[in-house]
Protein backbone atom coordinates (compact mmCIF):
# COMPACT_ATOMS: atom_id res chain seq x y z
CA UNK A 1 0.00 0.00 0.00
CA UNK A 2 2.65 2.46 0.78
CA UNK A 3 4.99 1.34 -2.34
CA UNK A 4 1.15 2.48 -4.18
CA UNK A 5 0.31 6.01 -2.10
CA UNK A 6 3.98 6.51 -2.82
CA UNK A 7 3.74 6.15 -6.53
CA UNK A 8 0.37 7.61 -6.79
CA UNK A 9 1.08 10.55 -5.58
CA UNK A 10 4.31 10.78 -7.56
CA UNK A 11 2.83 10.55 -10.49
CA UNK A 12 0.30 13.62 -9.08
CA UNK A 13 3.85 15.82 -8.38
CA UNK A 14 4.81 15.11 -12.15
CA UNK A 15 1.89 16.83 -14.00
CA UNK A 16 2.96 20.08 -15.11
CA UNK A 17 -0.83 21.01 -15.22
CA UNK A 18 -0.86 21.00 -11.12
CA UNK A 19 1.80 23.88 -11.14
CA UNK A 20 -0.21 25.61 -13.66
CA UNK A 21 -3.90 25.25 -12.19
CA UNK A 22 -2.09 26.36 -8.58
CA UNK A 23 -0.62 29.64 -10.95
CA UNK A 24 -3.80 30.18 -12.96
CA UNK A 25 -6.30 29.76 -10.17
CA UNK A 26 -3.93 32.13 -7.59
CA UNK A 27 -3.26 34.46 -10.08
CA UNK A 28 -7.13 35.43 -11.44
CA UNK A 29 -7.54 35.98 -7.43
CA UNK A 30 -4.53 38.27 -7.29
CA UNK A 31 -6.28 40.20 -10.13
CA UNK A 32 -9.08 40.19 -8.63
CA UNK A 33 -7.75 42.41 -5.59
CA UNK A 34 -5.52 44.39 -7.74
CA UNK A 35 -8.09 45.21 -9.91
CA UNK A 36 -10.81 45.91 -7.36
CA UNK A 37 -9.12 45.05 -4.08
CA UNK A 38 -8.63 49.34 -2.97
CA UNK A 39 -11.78 50.18 -4.12
CA UNK A 40 -15.84 50.15 -3.76
CA UNK A 41 -16.30 46.76 -5.23
CA UNK A 42 -19.12 46.61 -7.75
CA UNK A 43 -19.91 43.27 -7.83
CA UNK A 44 -21.37 43.01 -4.29
CA UNK A 45 -22.65 46.39 -2.80
CA UNK A 46 -21.70 46.75 1.14
CA UNK A 47 -19.57 43.29 0.78
CA UNK A 48 -16.18 43.20 2.02
CA UNK A 49 -13.12 42.93 -0.30
CA UNK A 50 -12.50 39.80 1.53
CA UNK A 51 -16.05 38.49 1.61
CA UNK A 52 -15.96 39.04 -2.52
CA UNK A 53 -12.65 36.99 -2.88
CA UNK A 54 -14.82 34.32 -1.03
CA UNK A 55 -17.13 34.18 -3.58
CA UNK A 56 -14.69 33.96 -6.40
CA UNK A 57 -12.81 31.61 -4.48
CA UNK A 58 -15.66 29.56 -4.25
CA UNK A 59 -16.94 29.90 -7.95
CA UNK A 60 -13.66 28.88 -9.63
CA UNK A 61 -13.06 26.15 -7.11
CA UNK A 62 -15.85 24.18 -8.14
CA UNK A 63 -14.40 24.22 -11.81
CA UNK A 64 -10.67 24.08 -10.92
CA UNK A 65 -11.12 21.13 -8.29
CA UNK A 66 -12.58 18.41 -10.41
CA UNK A 67 -10.29 19.38 -13.30
CA UNK A 68 -7.41 19.98 -10.84
CA UNK A 69 -7.97 16.05 -10.22
CA UNK A 70 -8.98 14.65 -13.66
CA UNK A 71 -5.73 16.43 -15.09
CA UNK A 72 -3.56 15.07 -12.48
CA UNK A 73 -4.35 11.74 -11.50
CA UNK A 74 -2.88 8.32 -12.73
CA UNK A 75 -4.61 7.29 -16.02
CA UNK A 76 -5.21 3.40 -15.83
CA UNK A 77 -8.74 2.19 -15.45
CA UNK A 78 -10.70 -1.04 -16.95
CA UNK A 79 -7.84 -3.52 -18.10
CA UNK A 80 -5.00 -1.53 -17.43
CA UNK A 81 -5.91 -1.49 -13.74
CA UNK A 82 -6.40 -5.00 -13.82
CA UNK A 83 -2.65 -5.72 -15.22
CA UNK A 84 -1.82 -3.01 -13.04
CA UNK A 85 -3.10 -4.45 -9.99
CA UNK A 86 -1.91 -8.01 -11.37
CA UNK A 87 1.60 -7.44 -11.83
CA UNK A 88 1.90 -6.08 -8.36
CA UNK A 89 -0.16 -8.15 -6.53
CA UNK A 90 -2.42 -5.44 -4.93
CA UNK A 91 -6.05 -5.93 -4.74
CA UNK A 92 -7.67 -3.17 -7.26
CA UNK A 93 -9.19 -1.59 -4.19
CA UNK A 94 -6.34 -0.54 -3.08
CA UNK A 95 -5.15 1.01 -5.99
CA UNK A 96 -7.91 2.90 -6.06
CA UNK A 97 -7.50 3.80 -2.42
CA UNK A 98 -4.28 5.08 -3.06
CA UNK A 99 -5.71 7.19 -6.13
CA UNK A 100 -8.32 8.49 -4.21
CA UNK A 101 -5.99 10.13 -1.57
CA UNK A 102 -3.84 11.27 -4.04
CA UNK A 103 -6.38 12.72 -6.17
CA UNK A 104 -7.07 15.36 -3.50
CA UNK A 105 -3.39 16.53 -3.54
CA UNK A 106 -3.66 18.89 -6.38
CA UNK A 107 -6.77 20.48 -5.21
CA UNK A 108 -5.52 20.96 -1.81
CA UNK A 109 -2.35 22.26 -3.35
CA UNK A 110 -4.43 24.58 -5.27
CA UNK A 111 -6.45 25.74 -2.40
CA UNK A 112 -3.42 26.28 -0.35
CA UNK A 113 -1.39 28.45 -3.27
CA UNK A 114 -4.03 31.23 -2.74
CA UNK A 115 -3.26 31.36 0.49
CA UNK A 116 -1.38 34.16 0.58
CA UNK A 117 -3.65 36.34 -1.76
CA UNK A 118 -6.58 35.41 0.70
CA UNK A 119 -4.30 36.53 3.53
CA UNK A 120 -4.19 39.51 1.94
CA UNK A 121 -7.15 40.34 1.23
CA UNK A 122 -8.34 39.40 5.31
CA UNK A 123 -5.98 42.45 5.63
CA UNK A 124 -7.47 44.59 3.46
CA UNK A 125 -10.90 44.07 5.04
CA UNK A 126 -9.44 43.72 8.69
CA UNK A 127 -11.13 40.26 9.16
CA UNK A 128 -10.06 38.14 11.58
CA UNK A 129 -6.65 35.96 10.61
CA UNK A 130 -8.45 32.97 12.68
CA UNK A 131 -11.74 33.91 10.08
CA UNK A 132 -9.42 33.37 6.96
CA UNK A 133 -8.12 30.41 7.74
CA UNK A 134 -10.88 28.74 9.13
CA UNK A 135 -12.49 29.56 6.11
CA UNK A 136 -9.62 28.64 4.06
CA UNK A 137 -9.61 24.62 5.97
CA UNK A 138 -13.42 24.69 4.50
CA UNK A 139 -12.41 25.52 0.99
CA UNK A 140 -9.36 22.50 1.52
CA UNK A 141 -12.06 20.36 2.99
CA UNK A 142 -13.67 20.24 -0.79
CA UNK A 143 -10.98 18.89 -2.20
CA UNK A 144 -11.77 15.43 -0.58
CA UNK A 145 -15.42 15.63 -2.13
CA UNK A 146 -13.69 17.12 -6.01
CA UNK A 147 -11.16 14.04 -5.65
CA UNK A 148 -13.11 10.90 -4.80
CA UNK A 149 -15.83 12.30 -7.78
CA UNK A 150 -13.33 12.94 -10.14
CA UNK A 151 -11.64 9.69 -9.51
CA UNK A 152 -14.97 7.76 -10.10
CA UNK A 153 -15.56 9.48 -12.99
CA UNK A 154 -12.03 9.35 -14.48
CA UNK A 155 -12.56 5.12 -13.82
CA UNK A 156 -15.47 4.85 -15.63
CA UNK A 157 -15.10 7.39 -18.45
CA UNK A 158 -12.87 6.42 -21.28
CA UNK A 159 -12.26 10.45 -21.86
CA UNK A 160 -10.64 12.82 -20.00
CA UNK A 161 -13.13 15.37 -20.79
CA UNK A 162 -16.23 14.02 -20.71
CA UNK A 163 -14.67 12.88 -17.11
CA UNK A 164 -13.62 16.22 -16.17
CA UNK A 165 -16.99 17.30 -17.45
CA UNK A 166 -18.85 14.73 -15.35
CA UNK A 167 -16.76 15.20 -12.47
CA UNK A 168 -17.47 19.07 -12.17
CA UNK A 169 -21.01 19.05 -12.74
CA UNK A 170 -21.50 16.38 -9.82
CA UNK A 171 -18.96 18.46 -7.75
CA UNK A 172 -21.41 21.33 -8.65
CA UNK A 173 -23.93 19.35 -7.33
CA UNK A 174 -23.22 17.97 -4.31
CA UNK A 175 -21.51 21.38 -3.06
CA UNK A 176 -25.02 23.18 -4.16
CA UNK A 177 -27.11 20.42 -2.58
CA UNK A 178 -24.48 20.07 0.96
CA UNK A 179 -25.14 24.38 1.07
CA UNK A 180 -28.23 24.07 0.65
CA UNK A 181 -29.05 21.60 3.04
CA UNK A 182 -26.85 22.86 5.73
CA UNK A 183 -26.25 26.53 6.02
CA UNK A 184 -22.97 26.51 7.41
CA UNK A 185 -20.24 26.08 4.69
CA UNK A 186 -17.90 24.22 7.01
CA UNK A 187 -20.80 21.75 8.10
CA UNK A 188 -21.78 21.77 4.22
CA UNK A 189 -17.63 20.82 3.82
CA UNK A 190 -17.48 18.15 6.38
CA UNK A 191 -20.90 16.60 5.27
CA UNK A 192 -19.67 16.54 1.23
CA UNK A 193 -16.33 15.07 1.96
CA UNK A 194 -18.18 12.41 4.57
CA UNK A 195 -20.31 11.86 1.79
CA UNK A 196 -17.56 11.71 -0.70
CA UNK A 197 -15.85 9.16 1.66
CA UNK A 198 -18.29 7.05 1.50
CA UNK A 199 -18.74 6.87 -2.59
CA UNK A 200 -14.91 6.41 -2.38
CA UNK A 201 -15.46 3.05 0.16
CA UNK A 202 -18.06 2.01 -2.44
CA UNK A 203 -15.62 2.73 -5.78
CA UNK A 204 -12.81 0.57 -3.98
CA UNK A 205 -15.34 -2.05 -2.26
CA UNK A 206 -16.79 -2.31 -6.12
CA UNK A 207 -13.13 -2.41 -7.45
CA UNK A 208 -12.25 -5.98 -6.67
CA UNK A 209 -15.03 -7.20 -8.79
CA UNK A 210 -15.04 -4.80 -11.53
CA UNK A 211 -11.64 -4.87 -12.32
CA UNK A 212 -10.73 -8.31 -10.84
CA UNK A 213 -10.53 -9.93 -14.49
CA UNK A 214 -9.72 -8.73 -17.76
CA UNK A 215 -13.33 -7.86 -20.07
CA UNK A 216 -12.14 -10.59 -22.51
CA UNK A 217 -13.86 -9.60 -25.40
CA UNK A 218 -11.87 -11.03 -27.72
CA UNK A 219 -9.26 -14.35 -27.68
CA UNK B 1 3.33 -26.38 -9.25
CA UNK B 2 1.17 -25.83 -11.76
CA UNK B 3 -2.38 -27.94 -12.57
CA UNK B 4 -4.27 -27.26 -15.51
CA UNK B 5 -7.77 -29.66 -15.59
CA UNK B 6 -10.12 -29.89 -18.60
CA UNK B 7 -9.37 -25.81 -19.20
CA UNK B 8 -11.83 -24.27 -21.59
CA UNK B 9 -12.49 -20.52 -22.53
CA UNK B 10 -14.95 -19.47 -24.75
CA UNK B 11 -15.90 -16.29 -26.38
CA UNK B 12 -19.43 -15.79 -27.59
CA UNK B 13 -18.69 -18.13 -30.59
CA UNK B 14 -14.97 -18.66 -31.10
CA UNK B 15 -13.61 -21.41 -28.08
CA UNK B 16 -10.13 -20.15 -27.29
CA UNK B 17 -9.46 -23.77 -25.10
CA UNK B 18 -11.00 -26.63 -25.34
CA UNK B 19 -9.71 -29.25 -22.41
CA UNK B 20 -6.35 -28.15 -22.13
CA UNK B 21 -4.69 -30.55 -19.14
CA UNK B 22 -1.24 -30.00 -18.09
CA UNK B 23 1.22 -30.40 -15.53
CA UNK B 24 4.41 -28.11 -14.76
CA UNK B 25 7.13 -28.50 -11.83
CA UNK B 26 8.62 -26.35 -9.55
CA UNK B 27 11.44 -25.37 -11.48
CA UNK B 28 10.11 -26.16 -14.83
CA UNK B 29 10.55 -24.54 -17.77
CA UNK B 30 7.18 -25.25 -20.41
CA UNK B 31 7.44 -24.05 -23.89
CA UNK B 32 3.72 -23.12 -25.96
CA UNK B 33 4.04 -23.24 -29.43
CA UNK B 34 1.34 -23.28 -31.89
CA UNK B 35 -0.04 -21.38 -34.63
CA UNK B 36 -1.78 -17.94 -34.57
CA UNK B 37 -5.11 -18.25 -33.01
CA UNK B 38 -4.19 -21.34 -31.25
CA UNK B 39 -5.07 -20.02 -27.80
CA UNK B 40 -1.29 -19.64 -26.38
CA UNK B 41 -2.16 -16.06 -25.10
CA UNK B 42 -5.49 -16.94 -23.50
CA UNK B 43 -3.62 -20.14 -21.95
CA UNK B 44 -0.90 -17.72 -20.58
CA UNK B 45 -3.32 -15.04 -19.26
CA UNK B 46 -6.21 -17.31 -17.24
CA UNK B 47 -2.74 -18.94 -15.33
CA UNK B 48 -1.94 -14.98 -14.88
CA UNK B 49 -5.42 -15.15 -13.46
CA UNK B 50 -5.98 -11.99 -15.63
CA UNK B 51 -8.90 -13.97 -17.17
CA UNK B 52 -11.58 -16.11 -15.88
CA UNK B 53 -12.07 -20.03 -17.81
CA UNK B 54 -14.76 -20.95 -18.79
CA UNK B 55 -14.89 -24.32 -17.18
CA UNK B 56 -11.90 -26.49 -15.90
CA UNK B 57 -9.80 -26.18 -12.60
CA UNK B 58 -6.00 -24.42 -12.56
CA UNK B 59 -4.12 -24.40 -8.91
CA UNK B 60 -0.98 -23.06 -8.56
CA UNK B 61 1.02 -24.36 -6.26
CA UNK B 62 -2.06 -26.27 -4.58
CA UNK B 63 -4.30 -23.03 -4.81
CA UNK B 64 -7.15 -22.26 -6.79
CA UNK B 65 -6.77 -19.49 -9.18
CA UNK B 66 -11.15 -18.83 -9.05
CA UNK B 67 -11.32 -18.57 -5.58
CA UNK B 68 -7.75 -17.92 -4.18
CA UNK B 69 -7.06 -15.52 -6.18
CA UNK B 70 -5.24 -13.03 -3.72
CA UNK B 71 -3.32 -15.85 -2.26
CA UNK B 72 -2.38 -17.10 -6.10
CA UNK B 73 -1.57 -13.67 -7.55
CA UNK B 74 1.71 -13.07 -5.54
CA UNK B 75 2.97 -16.08 -6.63
CA UNK B 76 2.53 -15.24 -10.71
CA UNK B 77 3.64 -12.49 -13.01
CA UNK B 78 2.79 -11.93 -16.84
CA UNK B 79 4.12 -10.14 -19.31
CA UNK B 80 2.41 -9.77 -22.81
CA UNK B 81 2.16 -7.19 -25.37
CA UNK B 82 0.65 -4.52 -24.02
CA UNK B 83 1.49 -1.48 -23.52
CA UNK B 84 2.34 0.40 -19.89
CA UNK B 85 1.16 4.33 -19.16
CA UNK B 86 3.92 5.82 -17.92
CA UNK B 87 1.99 8.55 -16.03
CA UNK B 88 4.94 10.37 -16.10
CA UNK B 89 7.25 8.28 -14.64
CA UNK B 90 10.98 7.16 -16.11
CA UNK B 91 11.61 3.30 -16.53
CA UNK B 92 13.22 2.94 -13.48
CA UNK B 93 10.75 4.32 -11.04
CA UNK B 94 8.11 2.39 -12.61
CA UNK B 95 10.51 -0.94 -11.83
CA UNK B 96 11.22 0.32 -8.77
CA UNK B 97 7.52 0.47 -7.77
CA UNK B 98 7.13 -3.15 -8.59
CA UNK B 99 9.92 -4.15 -6.48
CA UNK B 100 8.90 -2.50 -3.85
CA UNK B 101 5.16 -3.85 -4.19
CA UNK B 102 6.17 -6.88 -4.78
CA UNK B 103 8.74 -6.41 -1.76
CA UNK B 104 11.96 -7.16 -3.93
CA UNK B 105 15.04 -5.60 -4.16
CA UNK B 106 14.83 -2.18 -5.94
CA UNK B 107 18.33 -2.39 -6.55
CA UNK B 108 17.14 -5.06 -9.13
CA UNK B 109 15.20 -2.67 -11.04
CA UNK B 110 18.11 -0.81 -12.99
CA UNK B 111 20.08 -3.99 -14.17
CA UNK B 112 16.83 -5.40 -15.05
CA UNK B 113 15.98 -2.53 -17.02
CA UNK B 114 19.21 -2.93 -18.96
CA UNK B 115 18.77 -7.19 -18.87
CA UNK B 116 15.71 -6.36 -21.13
CA UNK B 117 17.64 -3.45 -23.57
CA UNK B 118 16.17 -0.56 -22.00
CA UNK B 119 17.67 2.21 -20.58
CA UNK B 120 16.61 3.32 -16.59
CA UNK B 121 17.02 6.80 -17.12
CA UNK B 122 14.22 6.86 -20.17
CA UNK B 123 10.57 8.83 -19.66
CA UNK B 124 8.49 5.70 -20.53
CA UNK B 125 6.40 7.72 -22.67
CA UNK B 126 9.57 8.34 -24.88
CA UNK B 127 9.78 4.77 -25.41
CA UNK B 128 9.36 3.45 -29.01
CA UNK B 129 6.36 0.99 -29.86
CA UNK B 130 8.16 -1.62 -30.44
CA UNK B 131 10.27 -1.31 -27.39
CA UNK B 132 7.78 -0.33 -25.04
CA UNK B 133 5.98 -4.10 -24.02
CA UNK B 134 9.82 -4.90 -23.09
CA UNK B 135 8.58 -2.73 -19.84
CA UNK B 136 6.04 -5.39 -19.20
CA UNK B 137 8.49 -8.12 -19.75
CA UNK B 138 11.44 -6.63 -17.41
CA UNK B 139 8.15 -5.99 -15.08
CA UNK B 140 7.50 -9.56 -14.35
CA UNK B 141 11.12 -10.13 -14.17
CA UNK B 142 11.07 -7.65 -11.42
CA UNK B 143 8.51 -9.26 -9.52
CA UNK B 144 10.86 -12.19 -9.41
CA UNK B 145 7.57 -14.77 -8.69
CA UNK B 146 7.53 -18.92 -8.41
CA UNK B 147 5.68 -18.62 -11.94
CA UNK B 148 6.34 -16.65 -14.59
CA UNK B 149 4.34 -16.90 -17.54
CA UNK B 150 5.95 -14.59 -20.54
CA UNK B 151 3.82 -14.30 -23.30
CA UNK B 152 6.63 -14.41 -26.83
CA UNK B 153 9.33 -12.96 -24.63
CA UNK B 154 11.43 -13.23 -27.49
CA UNK B 155 9.49 -11.79 -30.08
CA UNK B 156 9.99 -8.36 -28.41
CA UNK B 157 14.52 -8.20 -27.91
CA UNK B 158 16.54 -8.01 -30.61
CA UNK B 159 19.95 -9.97 -30.96
CA UNK B 160 21.80 -7.87 -28.22
CA UNK B 161 19.84 -8.69 -24.98
CA UNK B 162 18.74 -12.13 -25.68
CA UNK B 163 21.47 -13.91 -24.57
CA UNK B 164 21.68 -11.76 -20.75
CA UNK B 165 17.67 -12.41 -20.85
CA UNK B 166 18.31 -16.55 -21.49
CA UNK B 167 21.11 -16.15 -18.86
CA UNK B 168 18.73 -14.96 -16.36
CA UNK B 169 15.50 -16.95 -16.80
CA UNK B 170 18.39 -20.06 -16.61
CA UNK B 171 19.45 -18.70 -13.33
CA UNK B 172 15.63 -18.37 -12.20
CA UNK B 173 14.34 -21.15 -13.16
CA UNK B 174 17.72 -23.12 -11.36
CA UNK B 175 16.71 -20.82 -8.02
CA UNK B 176 13.28 -22.57 -8.47
CA UNK B 177 10.89 -20.55 -10.56
CA UNK B 178 8.17 -21.97 -12.91
CA UNK B 179 8.79 -20.69 -16.33
CA UNK B 180 5.63 -21.09 -18.96
CA UNK B 181 6.71 -19.00 -22.04
CA UNK B 182 5.32 -19.09 -25.59
CA UNK B 183 7.80 -19.17 -28.37
CA UNK B 184 8.14 -19.50 -32.10
CA UNK B 185 12.05 -19.81 -32.64
CA UNK B 186 13.58 -23.12 -31.79
CA UNK B 187 17.08 -22.15 -30.63
CA UNK B 188 15.56 -19.97 -28.16
CA UNK B 189 13.17 -22.48 -26.79
CA UNK B 190 15.79 -25.69 -26.57
CA UNK B 191 18.22 -23.99 -24.29
CA UNK B 192 16.08 -22.88 -22.27
CA UNK B 193 12.90 -24.99 -21.26
CA UNK B 194 12.83 -29.04 -20.44
CA UNK B 195 9.68 -29.12 -22.09
CA UNK B 196 7.91 -28.22 -25.28
CA UNK B 197 3.97 -28.20 -25.53
CA UNK B 198 2.05 -27.83 -28.84
CA UNK B 199 -1.18 -26.26 -29.02
CA UNK B 200 -3.60 -26.42 -31.80
CA UNK B 201 -7.19 -25.21 -32.10
CA UNK B 202 -7.33 -24.51 -28.26
CA UNK B 203 -5.85 -27.90 -27.25
CA UNK B 204 -2.72 -29.56 -26.62
CA UNK B 205 -2.02 -32.20 -28.92
CA UNK B 206 2.21 -33.01 -28.44
CA UNK B 207 3.71 -32.47 -25.13
CA UNK B 208 7.91 -33.80 -25.24
CA UNK B 209 10.63 -33.07 -24.09
CA UNK B 210 12.89 -33.43 -27.60
CA UNK B 211 11.62 -29.92 -28.88
CA UNK B 212 9.71 -32.08 -31.62
CA UNK B 213 6.74 -29.70 -31.07
CA UNK B 214 8.76 -26.98 -32.38
CA UNK B 215 10.20 -27.68 -35.59
CA UNK B 216 6.24 -27.51 -36.81
CA UNK B 217 6.18 -23.46 -36.89
CA UNK B 218 9.71 -22.49 -37.00
CA UNK B 219 9.39 -21.46 -40.82
CA UNK B 220 6.48 -19.29 -39.78
CA UNK B 221 7.53 -15.57 -40.25
CA UNK B 222 7.30 -13.91 -36.35
CA UNK B 223 5.07 -11.43 -37.21
CA UNK B 224 2.21 -13.91 -37.22
CA UNK B 225 2.93 -14.59 -33.78
CA UNK B 226 0.98 -13.37 -30.96
CA UNK B 227 -2.52 -15.42 -30.80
Amino acid sequence: MRAMLIREALVVARRPAVVSIVVVYSGLLALFLSAWGGQRVPMLPGATVYAQLQLLQCALLIVVMPWAAARTVATERADDLVRLSAILAIPPSRVIIARLLAAAIAPALVVAGALPVALIAQQMSAVPVSRALADQITLLTFALPAAVVAVWWMQISSDRLLGWLGATASTMLLVTVARFVFPGALTAAVVAAACAMAGGAMLASRADLWWRHLRGESA
Amino acid sequence: MIAVRQLTKAFRATTALAGVDLEIGRGECLAIVGSHGSGRTTLLRILATLMRPTSGRVAINGLDIASDLSQVRPLVAYSGHDRIDGNGLRVDEYLRFVASARKRPVASAESIAAIVGLDPRAPIATLAEAVQPRLALAAALVASPAVLLLDEPFHLLDAGPRPGFVRWLLAARDAGATIVLSASVADDVSELCQRVARLEAGRIVDVDASHRAVSAIDSRPPELVGA
